[in-house]
C-alpha cells in the first residue's frame, strides 16, 4: 500500500477511476464505482484520495449526460425518467439524481477502502 | 485497543452502506430492474433519447430485401411504405413495427402466450394461466396450417422484418428503454406470434361471461324476472337493426324456463371471481360505431363512410397507422403492432371498418365428472379420458409454476368448483382470419369483400362497407353456434345433448346492401330483429341497448343538407344521449317545482333547459348522470338485496337501463316498483325521490352553486400507459357517456374511440386520428402528439406516400437490400 502521495498521483489515479468507470458504463457494469473506489482508497491515503473517489465517479457518471445533452437527446429523457422514479417531472432532477447515485457509489467504496485500509494498517 | 476498535466498526459501517447501496442497485421495485441499470447512463433509461428523434433522409440496410424499398414518413409518423413487391411491402413493415412498437408487441405475445409472469412478476402469474388454459397459443398454431402459402409468406417476411429490427437493436445496444427497465431482452419473432396477437384481439372482442352471469341472474331472480328482465330482443333495440328482415325463415323459438343447479351457480360464480382479475375486454366495456350512407343523401353524390372503434385507449395505442403501396396492395389505415394487416381502412376502389357484433360466442358446458373416474368425463353415453396439458410458467423472482390443464371434447376446463366447467369459445376454432383481412385488403367490390371474409370465424364483426362506385353495405360473418337446447344463454349439460350442432349459415348472417334507406348503421347493438330465426344472444350478452345506434340514425335522418365528411367527423363526437333524450320528458313531469327547495329547483331548472347532450362544462348532464344512476339503484336495489343477486347491478345495468326505460317512458307494465317487503311505488315517486337524492349528493360533493358541477369534474378519460401511470395521459374531464357516440363509459374512462376514420368517396380523400402518437418510446415527439388533435377533433388527412413526400415535415428511409 502506498502512503500519502502528491496531488499530481492521486489526480492520475482519479484520471483513471474515471475512464475505468465510464468503460464499465458502456457495458452495463453500472457498480463498477464502488470497486474502483475501493480500490483507490486502499491504495492511496489520505482525504484527497477519498474525495478524488466520489468526484471521479460524479464524473464518469455525469460525462455520458453532457454527451447525450450535446445531442439533444437528455431534456425530454430527464423528465420522464424522473417521473418513472416516482418525483415530479423536472428536466434536471434525474440528471441530478444520476450524478448523485455514481457520486454515491465512488464514495461509498472509498469509505470502505479507507476503513480497510485502517483496520490492516493503523494510523500510530 | 479502542482505537482498533474504532477502526473495525468503521469498515463493518462502510460495508454495510456499501450492501444496502449495492442491494437497492440491483432489486427493483415491483417488475422495474434495479436503479443501478435504470439510471446507468450509457446502457440504461437514458438511451431512450437515441431513438427519440423524427427520422432523417437516410439509407439503411435491411437484411431480406428483394430490391429498394422507401418508407416516408409523415410529420405525423405515419409510414408511407413503397415496395417493388409484396414480401418486401411486408418485411419493411414488420421492421416499421419493430422500430416503433418493439415491446408493445412483445408484451401482447408474451399476454397470449402466457408469458407475461416472467418478466412482471407473479401478480401475472393469474393471467398467464388463464391464457394458457383458454389456449391462444394452441389455436394460433392450428389456424397457421389454414393459411394459404401466399398468406403465409406474408406473415414470414414481416417476421423477418420484425427479426432485423431486434438484431440490429441488440447488436447496437439499442433495445427500446422498457425491456431495460424490466431487464430482458425480447426473442426473435415468429409467425405463431402474429396468429395469437390475432387471437388476443378475438379474446378482446369476442370472449364472453355472460352465460355465467345469467346463471348466477336465473339463480338469484328466478328464471321468468330474468328472461323478463333480460330479453331476447329488449325494447329499447327495436328500431336500429341494420338488418330488419324479412328472413327466409320462421322467427326462433322463445327461451323456455330453466333451472340452474348449486353447482352451476358455485362453478359460475368461481369462474366469474377468476376472470374479475384479468385485462378488461372490450366486448364487455367498449363499444364502436360504424356507418356508411350512399350518394343519395351526401353533397358529392358518392357515398361518405366513418369508424369509430372503441377499444381500450393506451400509450402506446393498440393502433399504428400506415399507408402500404405494393403490386397487390394500395391501402391506407391502422393495423395491430405485431400483425401485417389493415383490418380498419381503404383501398383505391374500396374501405371498410368494423364494430364489434357482440353475439353470443362462447358456451360453458358443466361436465359430468365422478370420483369413482378420475380425469374422465362422461359424453354421448360413455366415460372419456380428459386431456391434460402441463405448462411450466417462468416467474419473475419467484419458482417456476407447473400448470395442468384438462381439456374434454368441448374444450378446455376453467373451473371445478362447485362443478367441471369447460369453454367452447368460437374464437378456439381454426381460421385463415388473417388471410381473410389480406384478402379484404385487395378486394375491389362487394362481391369480392364479401368473398374475402368467406372464412371469417372471430371474432364476430360487423364489417362496413362503402365504394367508389357508389355503393354501401354492412356484412357481419362469423360464426354464430347453434346448439341442440333450449337455453344456451346458460351453462349447458356437457353429456352431448346440448352440443354444437352447426352455425348460422353465411347466407342469413346479419348483413346489408345498398338498403332503402340508404345508410347502414351498426354500434354493437343487436343487428337482427325480433323475427330473426337463430338464437345469437340475449339483451345480458353485452349487446348495445341500441342509443348509440338510435343517435346516429336519428343524425343522419334529420340532418339540415345533404352529408359532408365534416358532418361525419362532427357524429363521431356527438356527446347526446338519447336515453336523456327519452326520459327527460317523464322526469320533468314527475318531480313537482312547488314542493322544490331552491338547491332542486335550481337543479330542476338545469335539466330543464338541457339538450341532452352530455358536454363536458355541462351542469345539467351531471345532475342526469347522478339523477339516473340513483333511479336504477333505488329501482332494483331492494330487488338484488331481497334475492342476494352475486352480480353487481353496475355489471347489467345496460340491460337494466332499457327495462326501466321501457317501464318509465312507454308505461309497459312491470312488477319491479313493487319490491318485495316494500310497499308499492309508481315511476313517479321513484324518479322524484332518485332526483332529490341525487342532488344531495352532488352538493354534497362540489357544492350549493349548481352552475359548478361541470360534467368535467364528475367525468373523464385516462389513456393509461401499458408500463407505468406517470406516461399516462389524463385523467382530463371530458364528455360523453356510455351512452353517446363519443363513448366514455365509466366515470374515469379507460375505453373509447380508439381510432376515428371517415372515408369520403367523393372527393376520394380520407381522414382519421387516434389518441395516442406512433412510437412507443415516451421520450419522443410521437409518443402522445396526436392525442390533443384527436381531443378536438382535428383529423389528418390519410395521404398517399406522394402526397406526403412533398408536405414539410416528411423524411425518407431508402431501405435497401
Amino acid at each position: 500500500m502506498i502512503g500519502r502521495q502528491s496531488a499530481g498521483l492521486v489526480a492520475a489515479a482519479g484520471v483513471l477511476m474515471v475512464a475505468v468507470i465510464w468503460a464499465g458504463l458502456q457495458i452495463g457494469v453500472w457498480w463498477l464505482a464502488l470497486p474502483a473506489g475501493f480500490l483507490l482508497t486502499l491504495l492511496v491515503a489520505g482525504a484527497p484520495s477519498l474525495h478524488t473517489a466520489w468526484l471521479a465517479a460524479a464524473a464518469a457518471w455525469a460525462l455520458p449526460l453532457v454527451l447525450l445533452t450535446a445531442g439533444g437527446d437528455a431534456g425530454r429523457s430527464s423528465v420522464v425518467l424522473s417521473g418513472i422514479l416516482g418525483f415530479p417531472s423536472l428536466p434536471l432532477l434525474a440528471a441530478l439524481l444520476t450524478v448523485v447515485f455514481g457520486a454515491l457509489l465512488g464514495l461509498a467504496g472509498g469509505w470502505l477502502g479507507a476503513a480497510v485500509r485502517r483496520v490492516l494498517r493503523p494510523a500510530r | 485497543m479502542v482505537r482498533r476498535s474504532g477502526a473495525l466498526l468503521n469498515a463493518i459501517l462502510a460495508t454495510l452502506v456499501c450492501a444496502v447501496l449495492l442491494y437497492s442497485g440491483t432489486n427493483g421495485v415491483g417488475p422495474l430492474t434495479g436503479v443501478g441499470p435504470l439510471l446507468d447512463p450509457a446502457t440504461g433509461f437514458w438511451t431512450a433519447g437515441r431513438d427519440a428523434a423524427p427520422p432523417h433522409d437516410q439509407t439503411l440496410q435491411l437484411t431480406g430485401l428483394h430490391a429498394q424499398t422507401s418508407v416516408t414518413f409523415d410529420a405525423e409518423g405515419v409510414p408511407h411504405i413503397r415496395a417493388r413487391d409484396d414480401h418486401d411491402l411486408f418485411l419493411a413493415l414488420g421492421y416499421v413495427h419493430a422500430r416503433y412498437r418493439l415491446f408493445e408487441m412483445d408484451l401482447i405475445r408474451r399476454q397470449g402466450e402466457g408469458r407475461l409472469a416472467q418478466v412482471l412478476g407473479g401478480k401475472l402469474l393469474p393471467v398467464d394461466e388463464f391464457e394458457l388454459d383458454l389456449g391462444l397459443s394452441r389455436t394460433a398454431l392450428k389456424d397457421l396450417k389454414r393459411l394459404a402459402p401466399d398468406e403465409r409468406a406474408v406473415l414470414q417476411a414481416y417476421a423477418d422484418g420484425v427479426n432485423a429490427r431486434i438484431h440490429e437493436a441488440k447488436t447496437e445496444r439499442n433495445l427500446p428503454a422498457f425491456f431495460k427497465l424490466l431487464g430482458y431482452e425480447p426473442a426473435d419473432w415468429q409467425v405463431l406470434d402474429t396468429a395469437v396477437i390475432k387471437g388476443i384481439q378475438a379474446q378482446d372482442l369476442a370472449y364472453q361471461t355472460n352465460p355465467l352471469t345469467n346463471a348466477r341472474l336465473v339463480k338469484a331472480l328466478g328464471a321468468d324476472r330474468a328472461s323478463r328482465w333480460f330479453p331476447v330482443v329488449p325494447a329499447s333495440n327495436r328500431d336500429t337493426p341494420y338488418d330488419p328482415g324479412p328472413y327466409q325463415t320462421a322467427a326462433a323459438a322463445p327461451l323456455p324456463a330453466a333451472v340452474v343447479s348449486d353447482g352451476a351457480d358455485v362453478a359460475a360464480a368461481s369462474l366469474l371471481s377468476r376472470t374479475a382479475g384479468l385485462p378488461k375486454l372490450a366486448s364487455e366495456t367498449g363499444a364502436s360505431n360504424n356507418w356508411a350512407v350512399d350518394g343519395t343523401l351526401t353533397a358529392s353524390g358518392k357515398p361518405l363512410m366513418a369508424n369509430d372503434p372503441h377499444l381500450a385507449l393506451n400509450l402506446p395505442s393498440v393502433w399504428f397507422q400506415v399507408d402500404l403501396e405494393s403490386p397487390s396492395y394500395h391501402v391506407r389505415g391502422v393495423t395491430f403492432p405485431g400483425a401485417p394487416v389493415v383490418p380498419i381502412g381503404r383501398n383505391k376502389q374500396i374501405s371498410w371498418g368494423a364494430t364489434d357484433t357482440q353475439n353470443q360466442a362462447t358456451l360453458y358446458y358443466a361436465e359430468k365428472t365422478d370420483p369413482a373416474h378420475p380425469d374422465q368425463y362422461f359424453w354421448q353415453e360413455a366415460w372419456h379420458r380428459m386431456d391434460k396439458i402441463s405448462y411450466d410458467i417462468p416467474v419473475k423472482g419467484g419458482a417456476v409454476d407447473h400448470h395442468e390443464l384438462r381439456l374434454t371434447v368441448h374444450g378446455p376446463i376453467l373451473t371445478q368448483q362447485g362443478q367441471a366447467l369447460a369453454v367452447d369459445w368460437m374464437g378456439n376454432v381454426p381460421s385463415s382470419g388473417l388471410g381473410s383481412i389480406l384478402r379484404m385488403m385487395r378486394a375491389g367490390d362487394w362481391p369480392s369483400f364479401k368473398s374475402a371474409l368467406t372464412d371469417w370465424t372471430s371474432p364476430t364483426q360487423n364489417w362496413i362497407y362503402a365504394d367508389a362506385a357508389g355503393n354501401i353495405g354492412i356484412y357481419a360473418p362469423g360464426l354464430y353456434p347453434i346448439v341442440n337446447a333450449a337455453r344456451p344463454d346458460l351453462p349447458l349439460p356437457g353429456t352431448g345433448e346440448a352440443d354444437v350442432v352447426g352455425t348460422v349459415p353465411l347466407a342469413q348472417v346479419p348483413q346489408a346492401y345498398d338498403p332503402p334507406s340508404h345508410m347502414v348503421v351498426s354500434a354493437n347493438q343487436r343487428p337482427v330483429g325480433g323475427a330473426y330465426p337463430y338464437y345469437i344472444g340475449t339483451s345480458q350478452n353485452d349487446f348495445d341497448p341500441g342509443y348509440r345506434a338510435a343517435e346516429i340514425r336519428t343524425a343522419l335522418q334529420t340532418r339540415k343538407g345533404p352529408l359532408t365528411a365534416l358532418d361525419m367527423e362532427r357524429l363521431q363526437f356527438d356527446d347526446r344521449d338519447q336515453l336523456a333524450v327519452r326520459v327527460l320528458p317523464r322526469l320533468l313531469g314527475a318531480v313537482g317545482e312547488a314542493d322544490l327547495d331552491p338547491l332542486h329547483r335550481q337543479a330542476l331548472a338545469e335539466i330543464q333547459r338541457w339538450d341532452a347532450v352530455m358536454r363536458a362544462n355541462s351542469a345539467a348532464a351531471s345532475i342526469w348522470d347522478a339523477f339516473w344512476r340513483e333511479y336504477l339503484r333505488q329501482t332494483f336495489q331492494p330487488w338484488w338485496d331481497r334475492y342476494r343477486v352475486g352480480v353487481p347491478i353496475t355489471e347489467v345495468a345496460g340491460p337494466l337501463g332499457a327495462d326501466l326505460e321501457g317501464w318509465t317512458v312507454a308505461g309497459a307494465p312491470t312488477d319491479a316498483f313493487a319490491p318485495p317487503g316494500s310497499a308499492p311505488a309508481t315511476p313517479d315517486v321513484v324518479m322524484e325521490s332518485a332526483f332529490t337524492k341525487a342532488v344531495n349528493s352532488l352538493a354534497q360533493r362540489f357544492g350549493a352553486r349548481v352552475q359548478m358541477w361541470d360534467w368535467s369534474r364528475v367525468h373523464q378519460r385516462l389513456i393509461a400507459s401499458l408500463i407505468d401511470k406517470s406516461l399516462s395521459y389524463g385523467p382530463r374531464g371530458a364528455g360523453g357517456d356510455e351512452r353517446t357516440p363519443d363513448a366514455a363509459a365509466g366515470t374515469v374512462s379507460t375505453h373509447g374511440p380508439s381510432w376515428r376514420m371517415v372515408v369520403d368517396w367523393g372527393s376520394g380523400r380520407s381522414y382519421g386520428v387516434y389518441p395516442a402518437g406512433q412510437a412507443e418510446n415516451p421520450v419522443s415527439a410521437w409518443y402522445e402528439n396526436l392525442v390533443d388533435d384527436w381531443w378536438a377533433g382535428r383529423y389528418h388527412e390519410m395521404t398517399t406516400a406522394a402526397e406526403a413526400e412533398g408536405r414539410s415535415g416528411s423524411a425518407t428511409w431508402t431501405l435497401q437490400p
